[in-house]
């Protein structure tokens, strides 16, 4: 991810008051404090270099907007107005008295599924059948549960084989919320939950064709960020940690190992997988893929916090009051 | 959800489409990122409490819906082109507008995420430092420094020319 660090003031090259200021100055941020605009403006009387960082940002800010402007008249998409009634609808519906209720639960009912029937609809069965029956849990345990035994199968999903319940409490895992959004047009579902150490992670389970067709055998990625699994059905399952600490899901994968360091890629035996697990290479080599050496184009990495890019800052739900 | 929000928030929809567009530089995803942000707007409903703009309050959801999309969902977008503007002819009146406005849609695209969306808000939407600040929930030295990032690394992308450009004779 492209990062800007301007947060830390370590990013690449410094910026000058000059830019600051005549930033400001154009942005009219200057007109509550006369004294410094009058300063400035005294600066750029003297300073012709200064003028045509003005006439360049003024041409900036009417180029955006001739870019911009006719855009607010495009046309909208009738779901998106179609979002908003509906939600509108369903609270209505609960605030009505008895008589009423029952029939209009049943209407919303039959417009809910039908809304949730298209927007479910994306080529393969199979997509609608996990997203519409999958116990997240289960599938969150499962992907978390693979028994150790080195990269290639710590992640591996068995999904007839979900751990019980008591071992994902006993995982310290929460379920916060889930729902079903669009990501680059596919339903994904999402789920959120809080773990042990107080942080969040994430489970979207989603169908990719895109990067099916990148990647026609399977595989998985793990990183600081995020871990990664993709069946030969096509569903993809990311486990990732969007807020607070990027370390959480680093943290929760290696606690499901039993507290094992991070280890290094292993470099596999030819005898084949290290595990009982149906190996995700599917008919891929395991030890191209570990190796780094697949011809599957790898799938670029969610930037992983270093010592020279912090992990990102918490996005705290938006408050109303701050506005 | 009263009506007034309701009705509110149906205004906002083409400006937050917009927004959408201007962070992702792509209709489909823009439309996509304007659903999300919908729909957790009207699960969040009972927590806007009438200060301030309806609409810088979906602003703000929709940047945090934005971030966290990059972050699932990287390696699409990293695919993700600009669009070619879909019907140039309904927005921009001539071929020449056309590309400039492109280049301009272009240059807002290479920017990083944070400055992209500091730059579109200040420069498009004409909000405040403190107004994009609370938006994206920085601090406003953050929102300067971002701005003045920005509008340097569009100096250069971006030709200086004129507003509209000049047609040389040629005899």
């Amino acid at each position: 991810m492209t990062r800007d660090r301007d947060e830390t003031g370590r990013s690449g090259a410094a910026l000058s008051r000059d830019v600051v200021d005549a930033c400001a100055y154009v942005d009219g941020i200057m007109d509550n404090s006369p004294q410094e605009k009058a300063a400035f403006e005294e600066r750029l009387r003297l300073n012709t270099d200064l003028q045509d960082l003005v006439t360049a940002y003024r041409k900036q800010n009417e180029r955006m907007q001739d870019a911009f402007a006719p855009l607010l008249h495009k046309s909208v998409p009738e779901s998106l107005y179609f979002r908003v009634e509906r939600h509108a609808d369903m609270r209505r519906v609960f605030s009505l008295r008895s008589g009423a209720v029952a029939a209009a639960l049943m209407a919303i009912c039959i417009g809910v599924g039908w809304a949730g029937a298209r927007h479910l609809q994306s080529g393969n069965p199979l997509v609608h059948e996990i997203l519409g029956t999958i116990e997240n849990r289960a599938t969150l345990a499962a992907i978390l549960s693979a028994p150790e035994g080195g990269e290639m199968t710590a992640l591996s999903v068995r999904m007839e084989n979900a751990v019980p319940e008591a071992r994902l409490k006993a995982m310290g895992l929460t379920e916060i919320e889930r729902s079903v959004q669009t990501i680059g047009g596919q339903p994904a579902l999402i789920i959120d939950y809080r773990t042990a150490e107080g942080g969040t992670a994430t489970l979207m389970v989603q169908q990719r064709d895109a990067d099916t067709v990148k990647a026609p055998s399977t595989f998985v990625r793990e990183d600081d960020f995020s871990a990664s699994v993709w069946t030969g059905d096509t569903i993809v399952y990311t486990l990732i940690s969007p807020t607070e600490s990027h370390m959480d899901i680093k943290a929760l994968t290696q606690r499901i190992r039993g507290g094992a360091a991070p280890q290094p890629v292993p470099v596999p035996q030819p005898s084949g997988p290290t595990s009982d697990l149906p190996t995700m290479a599917g008919d891929m080599p395991e030890d191209r893929i570990l190796a780094g050496q697949s011809d599957i184009p790898v799938v670029p990495d969610v930037e992983a916090p270093t010592a020279d890019t912090p992990a990102a800052p918490p996005i705290p739900e938006p408050n109303a009051q701050s506005l | 959800m009263d009506a007034d929000v309701e009705r509110g928030i149906v205004q906002a929809i083409p400006a937050l489409r917009r927004y959408a567009y201007g962070l992702t530089g792509n209709w489909e995803a823009a439309d996509d990122l304007a659903q999300d942000c919908l729909e957790r707007a009207m699960r969040k409903s009972h927590q806007w409490r009438r200060h301030g703009s309806i609409k810088a309050w979906l602003y703000q959801i929709m940047y945090r819906q934005f971030l966290n999309r990059q972050r699932l969902a990287r390696p699409r977008y990293a695919e993700t082109e600009p669009d070619e503007l879909a019907a140039p002819s309904s927005w921009a009146t001539s071929q020449e507008q056309h590309m400039a406005c492109d280049d301009v849609i272009s240059a807002l695209q290479a920017l990083p995420e944070r400055q992209r969306a500091a730059m579109f808000l200040v420069s498009v939407e004409g909000y405040s430092y403190d107004e994009v600040a609370s938006m994206l929930s920085v601090p406003i030295g953050t929102v300067r420094s971002r701005l003045a990032r920005a509008r340097e690394s569009m100096r250069s992308m971006l030709p200086h020319k004129g507003r509209t450009a000049q047609l040389r004779r040629v005899k």
